[in-house]
């Protein structure tokens, strides 16, 4: 056999290392700033943070001294909460926080708690999955909506090998494109279809989202059994923000998203969900209502079976309203 | 120690400059080999403390071993040797097949356990054989924890590696570097675009059904990414080393362009398949003796244990072991290249579905799901419906281009007796940079090859 080894290192010709190196610098940089100015996804969720922190400055300015009501989670509570029905019941003014759950639940957490002050409620209306599955905590797409300085609260709370390990690296990892999405973008822009499925215009009043896509079937899911019913990362994030609440004089607490599911599944499901509460109420105080996060009406959904439509949304906001007027009440 | 992650360059640069800096303040010839020990036990202490101290003991043990005398002496190291092995790899399994018992929460495996295991072994044999001295302590830990190759090969014996150890510097000098750093581009492509993408895609396909189509992607998105995960970690490995002036072993030249099984073993994990060959093979008596069939199923079933312990992974080796077998016999019959090569990569494909998949049962399903012909429906929008969106269909082809396109480079490549040669053209590695830093996912994983 021929010596392969050998033979390249006297064949092949090479650039110098410095230029090797240089020339990768700059790709990294070229890639990064594609994927920060070119994300749909990303572009969407900066403007709706840029037209939400204005709408926070305005509630503020109306409310004074008085307490404010913050909705944070994934799409979820984009879609489903309206703080004007919450205000309605409680009589505490509302802002609505929500992201992607795609963003992971540690920038989800900090973009509802940055702002909230002494006396203020957080309502954390997180998907159960991204609280259940392990590595859920942080990803690109929060690195590039958010920045860095996010990370700050999970690296209060983490261990001191996850601080050595974590911090950089979804931000960083944020920096490459893919070919995924790449691909993705490059055929939508050919077919001349919308970069990305919403719109700035579908951001209504105190931060609500709404989609313009119908789709009456929406996901409709069979009885899905949890990976875990609360993930290790998870469990030390969330008793670290209860500190942080405690310290902060912050009320904050937890509430399940409605989703659709089939018909059958409700009991199961409804009791699977039970057992993740009982895991989630450790930590923090729930709010919880009878749907207990399932239902099978699939016409109170939008687009996926976690958005519910205005209507819907209202009504789980004047539910959720009610859980937290008996809770204080119960306080008094 | 994960050459596809972000931590292990950070640390490894970190490491390395700290330690270069104590080897200016304390010069001597002796600080460069404690330099390079340092670094490789700092980067595998980073796994775990457990990791170091399972490494130590097949280390004391063969550095002891070599001391031993008489054929009983030898037989007791060998077992000491592999007393991680078999407690870390193999005792669920055995228990579960002698015993009758339900397998315990699966161990977790040391890094590297299979691969440095078989160095040292292969280092007391050679020793012994060929009646060598023993060398200092520092040279063989450096021949046994040189950190390119300490985790997943190459599994180096002792004349190719310990000589290069012990003229060991740490330092780097241009040349070196600029010998390492393509193939360290060529195997960062490998990992993060080819293996990475295709790991995306096994798991953006619709969930298992009696669709053939669906088995077939399945099949053939695991073949190409265990090749590119396990080729890329051994060509990093390669650069890597070759920028500290050290020369391993080239793992894999070009194993998807075999024309045969016997060519394929030749070209795939190159040094496990000597370390088979001279240890196991040779000993038992290798194709001089009746039953060299024999010999040759015992090989790959040895082979497939290696790799895991599970039923699937026997029978992967058995089949690869019965493929040998059949090409051995039919050494005369000649079939036209491309013919051969596709008969080769269609057997190899579906033999990685026994290997991945950990359940053989299923494993069986998916085979018979391939073998019926009513499973097939060979339309534009019966292949779309085995995605989980367009994204991934568009995805699928985007990869398929550049794998024809590897290969083809492969293929120009070994026709100038040049492994990869065409790929580390200056040119091309531009483009492979490029390549890395626009059509790697985002999301970061380990070697599959970690787990054995």
């Amino acid at each position: 056999m021929v010596d392969v080894e050998k033979s390249h290192f006297d064949k092949v010709r090479r650039f110098p290392w410095y230029v090797t190196l240089g020339f990768a610098l700059m790709m990294v940089l070229c890639a990064s700033f594609c994927s920060m100015n070119f994300d749909p996804e990303a572009k969407f969720w900066r403007a709706v943070a840029r037209e939400r922190q204005s709408d926070l400055t305005e509630t503020r300015e109306r409310v004074g001294d008085g307490p404010l009501i913050f909705l944070g989670g994934g799409s979820s509570c984009s879609f489903s909460l309206h703080p004007a029905v919450l205000e309605e019941v409680t009589g505490i003014a509302a802002v609505n926080l929500g992201g992607s759950a795609a963003m992971g639940y540690r920038y989800l957490t900090w973009l509802a708690t940055k702002d909230a002050r002494e006396g203020d409620f957080v309502i954390l209306h997180l998907e159960p999955d991204i609280l259940c599955r392990s590595g859920a905590w942080g990803s690109s797409l929060a690195a590039k909506v958010g920045g860095f300085h996010w990370e700050e609260q999970g690296q209060r709370g983490a261990f001191a090998q996850e601080i050595f390990e974590n911090p950089w690296r979804d931000p960083l990892a944020a920096l490459k494109p893919g070919a995924k999405f790449l691909g993705a973008l490059t055929a939508k822009f050919l077919s001349g279809r919308d970069l990305y499925r919403y719109q700035i215009s579908d951001l209504e009043p105190h931060g609500v989202l709404t989609a313009h896509v119908q789709q009456p079937n929406a996901d409709i899911e069979p009885f899905t059994p949890m990976v875990q019913w609360l993930d290790d990362q998870a469990s030390r994030d969330l008793r670290f923000l209860a500190h942080y609440a405690r310290e902060k004089k912050i009320r904050i607490f937890y509430t399940l998203p409605w989703e659709c599911f089939e018909h059958e599944a409700l009991a199961e499901q409804r009791a699977e969900h039970a057992h993740y509460l009982q895991k989630v109420s450790q930590y923090l105080p729930i709010l919880d209502d009878e749907m207990m996060g399932a239902l099978s009406d699939n016409s109170m959904f939008l687009d996926t079976g976690f958005h519910l439509t205005p209507e819907a949304g209202k009504l789980r906001s004047q539910l959720l309203g009610e859980a937290l007027r008996r809770h204080l009440e119960l306080k008094e | 120690m994960n050459f596809a992650s972000l931590t292990f360059w950070f640390s490894l640069i970190g490491a390395f400059t700290l330690l270069s800096l104590l080897r200016f303040l304390l010069r001597g010839g002796f600080v460069d080999r404690w330099a390079f020990i340092g670094l490789s036990l700092f980067l595998l202490g980073m796994e775990s403390l457990e990791t170091v101290a399972v490494f130590l003991w097949v280390v004391g043990v063969g550095y002891l071993g070599l001391k031993a005398h008489g054929r009983w002496s030898l037989v007791l190291v060998g077992c000491l040797l592999l007393v991680p092995l078999g407690y870390y790899k193999y005792s669920g399994f055995f228990e579960q097949v002698f015993l009758g018992r339900e397998q315990r929460l699966r161990l977790l495996i040391p890094m590297g356990l299979s691969f440095y295991t078989f160095q040292i072994f292969s280092f007391v044999i050679d020793s012994r054989r060929e009646g060598l001295d023993r060398p200092c302590f520092l040279d063989f830990l450096n021949y046994a924890s040189f950190f390119p190759q300490i985790v997943a090969g190459p599994i180096e014996r002792r004349s190719d590696l310990l000589p290069q150890v012990q003229n060991l510097s740490f330092g780097l000098k241009r040349k070196d570097i600029e010998d390492g750093l393509p193939w360290i581009v060529l195997g960062l492509f490998f990992k993060l675009v080819m293996a990475e993408n295709f790991a995306l895609l096994g798991d953006e396909l619709r969930s298992f059904s009696t669709n053939s189509l669906i088995v077939w992607f399945d099949a053939l998105f695991f073949a190409f990414r265990i090749y590119f995960d396990f080729c890329g970690y051994s060509l990093i490995a390669f650069g890597l080393a070759s920028c500290f002036g050290i020369k391993l072993t080239l793992n894999f030249r070009s194993p998807y362009l075999a024309r045969n099984i016997q060519d394929f073993w030749r070209q795939w994990h190159v040094t496990l398949s000597r370390w088979f060959r001279d240890y196991v093979y040779f000993p038992l008596g290798g194709s001089r003796v009746r039953l060299w069939f024999v010999n040759v199923c015992i090989v790959f079933l040895l082979s497939g244990l290696w790799h895991g312990a599970g039923w699937g992974f026997l029978i992967w080796g058995l089949l690869h072991g019965v493929a040998v077998l059949v090409c051995a016999l039919s050494k005369k019959k000649r079939l036209p290249y491309w013919l051969a090569w596709s008969l080769t990569m269609v057997f190899v494909t579906v033999s990685w579905i026994f290997f991945k998949e950990s359940d053989w049962r299923i494993a069986c399903q998916k085979v018979e799901a391939l073998a019926f012909l009513k499973g097939y429906h060979l339309n534009a929008s019966a292949i779309l419906a085995c995605f989980e969106g367009p994204k991934t269909a568009l995805l699928a082809g985007f990869m398929a281009v550049l794998t024809v396109a590897v290969f083809v480079g492969e293929f120009f490549s070994q026709r100038k007796s040049a492994a990869y040669g065409l790929l580390l053209n200056r040119w091309v590695q531009l483009l492979l940079i490029a390549a890395i830093c626009f059509f790697s996912p985002t999301r970061e994983s380990a070697f599959i090859y970690f787990n054995f």
